[in-house]
């Protein structure tokens, strides 16, 4: 781990004994020192950052750090220079490539140059497909600030996701305070999400409500022992377990029971303005509407 | 000012309020040196400075400056919600490159063309443009000179222009950019009912139970009035949306039957819908004998090109537009060619989803709320297409109450407040009067003590043909025909079509004098020669109407940087700069010699009405104190002065037109608008219905006062093709529009930081099967050009708008992808308004 | 700077009166006074006076059925102007 050169000695003249070990001595120190200071900066490195996003591609950050020779291939084929080689000094592994969404989020080339330029594959060759990326996970990390949860017209980020629909969804309630607007609140689908970082970036606060956190940071997990059973019956098409033979009940006239939905029907009420599908014959509707008015 | 009361004040306030509720009493009424919060900010009452959903805001000043802002959370419309550019308020008159000082191009200390900019102060800004004007107006008549304004103007600006270009110039040729926006939507008004604008309001997003979008992005470009559809749709069982655009937009998300349909067929769509409703006889009998006459357009009418060009010469009916009356019979028969088969083939939707639509309309216990914008109205046959809805309305008797609403959906903040309501166009007057019209012509010359025959006719006896539009002001310009130009609150060089043949050249021909007024350096003030720092938004007391009639003030919060000035401070200085003796004819001043000597100023503005009210101290009703430059300047209450004698056209006895009735002026400071017609203090929301309009009288039921039978028309009209189809070169429909972060140029939304983060390029969205066919991919660089130009940019194929085959769309806003190069200078014929929506391109790798 | 805020709750019979010595006291301000006798009260520091000694007075004042302090505001010294400059 460690770069830093020992610096030789190179005097001719023959020197005392003890300056000599004072110096080695003094080398060996300094050298053990910087190359402590190195070893701390790669160590400290090696948990990344929470801003600092690899490349599209990467290998989980451990095998990452052991395969990346620091070439720079990839920051020079990426075609929006949103790649740079980390400095001595950052907090990210010196010599290895990240970007920072808020600045330069990845533009999710649809040929991914940046991975075929890496020769040792620490961006993995197998991902051919953008869309399948992992390079993190985007949080809506604050709805206190986030200006869509408070009702008003935002929604950049989704308006700029490349997957918008799917790694980003607009969930629509009423606004029960204006009584008469709606919620467009914008929710990150994990599946589906790359963490390029475009949303971060057009977020329009001054501190971005929604952020790429590293994949770890990001999710929870549900407990290996439990299943959602509704999305489970939709996957299979049908109820894992043979669903009841049909029930029956004791009912007065003109009451239903519905076993599966609303439970217990007692009439059959008026139905709201435009929940009757209008007829094939205009004719039709008419005549019902003036049936009703009787 | 007031803001300065102190913390023990407040605080005393504080406890007075909170004793005051622990004892179950209202807190008594806040002392006026408290008005403002802990902070030291002052808040007031405004109108957001974009769209034309017209939101209310209140903006906080501190130290002379605009620091906060916040949605109105008492107004009806928004309720304390704005999007995305509302919230960014704050930062649009802070950009770092305001303009300070009136610039002149020159070479050696004298105005040179092709000289650079000086500063120059505005006394010679204005005496070079007032030489520049008179001579242009003697040499080459009333078209000589030309002003271009806006429906981002507030209401006395464009009063004070009207005045200035037909009482005091004597020319007809004021046009606002709201040509581009709104035209064809107000031919269709006076067509259909005699008086423009509509007939229902906001509530109608409430009590409807279909909405359907007609080539209208309300999504991205009505964000708070889609809110409130949207909240609808959730909340109200069996609520129906119907979608239909050119390409998959935002609104499809929320759309229960999205139509995606080939551009221009919108004329057979609607067609087919009546064809439906009649077919079925769903139509409401008693409604059409009592309401509605039938008529008939001409058909064949060209597309407002320049007359030598083959597609005008080939046109039978070129620009005509006389109606004429049909049968019931008739006009069932010139719909019956639009059978669903047909026109499901000649749009490319699919018939289910054209029928469900036909049934929503056709469904008479169903209230139907149809909207559109800019889709209808840039639209070569925009006057056709909007009344073609409204015959659909008719036929099923869907107007004029809560929820049935035909309802044309205004762009611009002020583009009903100010271009059409005071008529700041070629061929109108305020009120909806006309030049054409001598009687009405005659009423304003009475108003304004001019004598008989200042304002142009339209067809003067001694002036010829005094009308020029928007399109025309810039061929005039190109042909030398028109030599001086004032734009005025719009980015025209950028914004209007076919910039390299029809726009710039007309600009920087040497014989041309342009100047623009502008708070910040645009294309077209960096094409211009002179070039005048404008005051914006808050910076004056202002006023506008937004699409739902409302009209809302503001006060003036804080002083334009520099000798920035206000639209009208300009208007009324320059009218100083100007005699009546330069402008009007020996004849004219014999009618009227005491005017002989005076300046234009003193005949329109200090004529003992717009003077009429001394220089004021503005309060608000917490007793804070604002600013009003233009009073002090002039000495007299500039704003209140215009405003009132502009009411002397729509809310006096004995006007021409009824039914554009308005509150006195102070009423509107005090409240957070008011929706007109206003009768005896009351507002009115739904017109033409008995009941909510004081116009209809008991028993009437239903009156179209707007004509003169009290009937509406229904006009038929057919489909006809686009003038610039794709071809085997220019293979793509082009359509240009906008998108939620950007307004219009962007002059104001590009410096905002954050929203040029947001959206930085105008980018071309392309159907992924169209780029792949032209080996693109997502990003990739490209050409796109038409016949008459080419910008670059990049490909986006998973964009927010998903074209489909043979379409693509890009925006307007980026000066440095200028789409207007681009787009053809063709327009419906009867509206004269621009179709920037279809047009033939290609797109190759770059 | 002291400044309090006091609902007082008085005999609905001797509410003129009671209104007449609050006013009199020196710091006290009767904002709003209802027939049934509840008065909303500020007593605040006023040349060097203690607002803790009106309060007292007010509460073993005659007539006075309850005085109740609803809001209570302390600050070391008082900040001359609120227009502080803006960042």
């Amino acid at each position: 781990m460690n770069d830093t050169p020992v610096e030789k000695s190179t005097r001719t003249r023959p020197i005392s004994r003890r300056r000599f070990i004072a110096d080695t001595a003094k080398t060996a120190c300094g050298v053990g020192l910087v190359g402590l200071v190195v070893a701390m900066h790669a160590e400290g490195a090696k948990s990344l950052p929470a801003d600092a996003i690899r490349p599209p591609g990467a290998l989980p950050e451990g095998e990452f750090l052991a395969s990346c020779v620091r070439c720079g291939l990839c920051v020079r084929d990426c075609p929006y220079d949103i790649l740079k080689l980390a400095e001595l000094g950052e907090n990210v592994a010196s010599g290895t490539p990240y970007f920072t969404a808020r600045t330069g989020p990845c533009e999710m080339c649809e040929d991914i140059p940046c991975v075929p330029a890496c020769p040792t594959g620490a961006l993995d060759h197998a991902l051919t497909d953008i869309t399948k990326a992992k390079m993190g996970l985007a949080v809506l990390i604050d709805k206190e600030t986030c200006i869509a949860f408070q009702g008003l017209r935002c929604e950049v980020c989704f308006n700029i996701c490349p997957v918008r629909g799917e790694a980003i969804k607009l969930e629509y309630r009423t606004n029960p305070r204006s009584g008469k607007h709606a919620f467009f609140e914008p929710v990150v689908y994990s599946e589906a999400c790359t963490g390029c970082g475009l949303c971060e970036k057009a977020c329009i606060l001054d501190e971005a409500a929604i952020k790429v956190l590293p994949t770890r940071l990001a999710k929870g997990e549900l407990g290996e022992h439990y299943r959602l059973g509704w999305e489970q019956k939709k996957e299979k098409g049908e109820s894992l377990v043979a669903p009841d033979p049909e029930h029956r009940y004791n009912l007065p006239e003109g009451v239903t029971y519905d076993h599966g939905g609303q439970g217990l029907v007692t009439d059959k009420a008026a139905p709201a303005p435009g929940t009757e599908p209008p007829s094939n014959s205009a004719l039709e509707t008419l005549r019902r509407g003036i049936q009703e008015a009787k | 000012m007031g803001y300065s009361a102190s913390r023990r004040d407040f605080l005393k306030q504080s406890a007075v309020a909170a004793t005051a509720s622990a004892a179950g009493l209202a807190a008594p009424a806040i002392n006026p040196a408290t008005a403002q919060s802990a902070d030291g900010i002052r808040w007031d009452k405004a109108v957001c400075r974009f769209c034309g959903t017209g939101c209310s805001v209140l903006v906080g000043v501190k130290d002379g400056q605009v620091v906060a802002s916040q949605g109105d959370p008492d107004a009806p419309v928004n309720k304390g919600l704005n999007c995305i550019k509302g919230y960014f308020l704050t930062k649009i008159m802070y950009g770092k490159d305001r303009l300070t000082k009136p610039l002149l191009r020159k070479t050696n200390g004298k105005y040179d063309k092709n000289g650079d900019f000086e500063e120059v102060s505005w006394d010679e800004a204005f005496k070079t443009m007032a030489e520049k004007w008179v001579a242009a107006r003697k040499d080459k008549g009333p078209k000589g000179i030309g002003m271009f304004g806006s429906g981002q103007w507030t209401i006395w600006e464009g009063y004070a222009a009207q005045k200035l270009l037909k009482a005091g110039f004597r020319s007809n040729s004021l046009e606002p950019n709201a040509r581009h926006c709104m035209a064809s939507a107000v031919g269709a008004f006076m067509r259909a009912f005699g008086i423009d604008e509509p007939a229902g309001c906001y509530d109608d997003l409430e009590h409807a139970d279909v909405f359907v979008l007609w080539g209208a992005n309300m999504a991205e470009m009505h964000p708070i009035l889609w809110s409130r559809l949207t909240n609808t749709r959730l909340t109200k069982p069996g609520c129906e949306v119907h979608v239909l655009s050119t390409f998959e937009n935002r609104n499809f998300e929320l759309s229960d039957n999205s139509m995606v349909f080939e551009p221009q067929t919108d004329l057979a769509i609607a067609n087919y819908i009546a064809n439906y409703i009649i077919q079925n006889k769903a139509y409401d009998k008693d409604f059409l004998d009592k309401h509605v006459n039938f008529t008939k357009t001409p058909t064949d009418i060209g597309y407002g090109l320049r007359a030598n060009d083959p597609r005008e010469q080939a046109a039978k009916n070129r620009g005509k537009g006389k109606l004429s009356k049909i049968s019931f019979e008739e006009y069932a028969k010139s719909v019956e060619p639009y059978t669903l088969e047909y026109t499901s083939k000649l749009s490319k939707v699919p018939p289910e989803q054209l029928e469900k639509l036909a049934k929503a309309y056709a469904d008479p216990k169903k209230k139907v709320a149809s909207y559109w914008t800019m889709g209808f109205n840039q639209h070569t046959r925009g006057v056709w297409v909007n009344g073609l809805v409204y015959n659909i309305h008719l036929l099923m008797g869907k107007i004029a109450e809560p929820g049935n609403s035909p309802f044309s959906l205004t762009g611009q903040p002020s583009a009903c407040g100010t271009a059409r309501e005071v008529g700041t166009f070629t061929h109108r007057l305020p009120a909806d009067l006309v030049v054409a019209k001598d009687a009405h012509c005659k009423f304003a010359e009475k108003t304004w003590q001019l004598p008989e025959g200042t304002i142009p006719r339209a067809n003067d006896k001694k002036l010829g043909k005094t009308l020029i539009h928007a399109v025309a002001m810039h061929r005039a310009l190109k042909d030398g025909k028109m030599n001086c130009f004032w734009v005025m609150c719009n980015n025209n060089l950028q914004a209007a079509p076919n910039m390299n043949d029809e726009g710039y050249p007309g600009w920087r021909n040497p014989d041309n004098f342009i100047t623009v007024s502008d708070p910040y350096p645009t294309i077209s003030a960096m094409g211009a020669d002179l070039i005048l720092p404008t005051a914006m938004w808050t910076e004056k007391e202002g006023g506008y109407g937004n699409a739902e009639r409302r009209t809302q003030f503001w006060r003036q919060q804080v002083k334009p940087p520099g000798e920035a000035r206000s639209d009208v401070w300009q208007i009324i200085e320059f009218s100083k700069y100007v005699k009546i003796k330069d402008v009007w004819p020996d004849e004219l001043i014999a009618a009227k010699p005491e005017y002989a000597d005076k300046t234009l100023y003193e005949v329109l503005f200090a004529n003992g009405q717009v003077d009429k009210f001394p220089a004021p101290q503005v309060t608000d009703e917490a007793g804070n104190s604002y600013d009003n430059d233009e009073s002090e300047d002039f000495g007299f209450y500039v704003q209140k002065g215009l405003f009132e004698e502009y009411r002397l056209f729509n809310s006096v006895p004995g006007i021409p037109k009824k039914g554009h009735e308005m509150a006195d002026y102070d009423a509107y400071h005090r409240t957070r608008g008011l929706r007109w017609p206003i009768i005896d203090g009351k507002e009115t929301l739904w017109r033409f219905r008995e009941g909510y309009d004081p116009h209809v009288k008991k028993g009437e039921g239903v009156n179209f006062y707007g004509k003169p039978d009290g009937r509406a028309n229904i006009i038929t009209a057919p489909y006809e093709p686009a003038a610039e189809p794709p071809d085997a070169e220019y293979d793509l429909w082009l359509c240009t529009g906008r998108v939620l972060e950007h307004w219009h140029s962007g002059s104001m939304t590009k410096r905002v930081p954050e929203l040029h983060r947001a959206y930085p390029d105008a980018v071309l969205y392309m159907n992924p099967k169209d780029a792949k066919a032209r080996k693109l991919r997502n990003g990739s660089k490209v050409k796109l050009s038409t016949r008459r130009g080419e910008v670059t940019t990049r490909v986006d194929t998973r964009g927010r708008n998903k074209p489909p085959e043979g379409l693509v769309f890009i925006t307007f806003f980026d000066p440095s992808r200028l789409v207007n190069k681009l787009t053809l200078d063709q327009t419906d014929p009867l509206s004269k308004e621009t179709d920037y929506k279809k047009c033939a391109c290609k797109v190759e790798k770059a | 700077m002291n400044i309090n805020g006091l609902l007082v709750h008085a005999n609905p019979e001797r509410i003129t009166d009671v209104a007449e010595r609050l006013n009199a006291l020196a710091g006290v301000e009767v904002h709003e006074m209802t027939k049934d006798g509840r008065f909303v009260v500020t007593v605040e520091d006023v040349d060097g006076s203690d607002p803790g000694d009106a309060v007292l007075e007010i509460h073993q004042m005659d007539g006075v059925l309850s005085a109740a302090l609803v809001f209570h505001h302390r600050e070391e010294d008082e900040s001359a102007d609120p227009s502080a400059t803006r960042e």
